[in-house]
């Protein structure tokens, strides 16, 4: 894959990969620890859900380095 | 830009610099744990050797991720410096703390004070390391510090340099709201805290989300000035310059933090926990 190929993907690579790791590192571990105070603590993340939805729906038309 | 030799041979040091960082630590704390004290692991789940190389594995594959659209998007020597920087930024950071609570000992005969904090924290798993950090866990302030600066540029495009950053530390903070708790919880015992900071968010000490703000924050800022620091000095002076700002700001941070909490210690008597469902 490239940028060339895929450049929608290529732009929202470091997003997924941002909440790949939050999949992972949280949720599933949190899943995995079975306590359900530690799954429901997931709420406190929704503003940074937010900002990925956010930067997700925004990225095509980001005109900066990174865009 | 990238062609210039000066670029390609600053790239090739700090690659071999994070080579060399990572081999000799992880020697060391594998073959000769006794050399920094590696506390024992016994009765922490996934600590077998072949788990953690497998754990280590998803951290480094998403490093790797980030760092290809670093390479293609910015050029060869901004993403090794964006790499680099961020991996030995709080790499340095994470190790001090670690030291200083492994050795707390030899500071309390300075201070009553430090000798009643009773040690900071340490980690406990992990293949590859960087002193007594994980690399999985410098990779992930790597990926993760890049992933909510670039999420912050998306959103705040027109804004200026300092709320960019401020968003990108917010983000990065937000995140650890969740990780950490899940992560010191009995089923994974990552890290292990045996520190008696007075004031804690969700039973972790509050420095630790300062910190994670803190360091995404002036990261990012600094970051945004290597391009006129590299046309105005040229690759490799503006990278050795762009390493000691990096030193500096870790240290100040590491000194804003140790007058904290001997202020904290000295004068919060009553410890505070803010939290819900009892975490």
């Amino acid at each position: 894959m490239n940028e060339k190929s895929f450049p929608r993907l290529f732009k929202l690579l470091p997003i997924l990969t941002f909440f790949a790791y939050w999949a992972y590192a949280c949720l599933a571990s949190a899943v995995h620890t079975n306590d359900p105070r530690l799954i429901k603590l997931g709420l406190v993340t929704l503003p940074l859900l937010a900002a990925m939805l956010a930067a997700v729906l925004k990225a095509g038309r980001c005109a900066g380095k990174w865009g | 830009m990238d062609s210039s030799e000066a670029g390609k041979r600053t790239v090739w040091v700090l690659g071999a610099a994070l080579a060399f960082t990572i081999t000799v630590s992880t020697l060391l704390h594998h073959v000769f744990p006794g050399v920094l004290n590696v506390p024992s692991c016994a009765g922490i789940p996934h600590t077998g050797l072949g788990t953690m190389f497998l754990l280590d594995l998803i951290p480094i594959a998403l490093a790797a991720v980030c760092f290809y659209h670093a390479r293609a998007t910015l050029g060869l020597y901004p993403a090794m410096l964006f790499l680099c920087g961020s991996f030995f930024l709080t790499g340095l950071e994470e190790n001090t703390w670690i030291f200083i609570g492994r050795y707390i000992h030899l500071l309390a005969s300075v201070s009553p004070e430090l000798a009643s904090a009773g040690g900071t924290y340490y980690f406990t798993r992990g293949f590859f390391w960087w002193g007594e950090v994980p690399a999985y866990i410098c990779l992930g302030w790597f990926f993760i510090a890049y992933g909510s600066v670039y999420v912050s540029c998306i959103l705040l495009p027109g804004s200026g340099l300092w709320t960019r950053a401020a968003l990108g530390g917010f983000l990065a903070m937000n995140l650890d709201l969740w990780l950490d708790p899940v992560q010191v919880s009995e089923a994974w015992q990552s890290w292990k805290w045996v520190a008696s900071e007075p004031i804690k968010v969700l039973s972790i000490p509050l420095t630790n989300f300062v910190g994670w703000f803190l360091l995404i924050f002036l990261f990012a800022a600094l970051f945004e000035r290597l391009e006129p620091l590299r046309e105005k000095l040229g690759a490799g002076k503006a990278a050795a310059r762009f390493f000691l700002i990096l030193l500096g700001l870790d240290l100040g941070v590491i000194l804003s933090f140790m007058i904290y909490g001997y202020l904290a210690l000295r004068f919060i008597t009553t410890p505070v926990n803010l939290t819900i469902w009892g975490i």
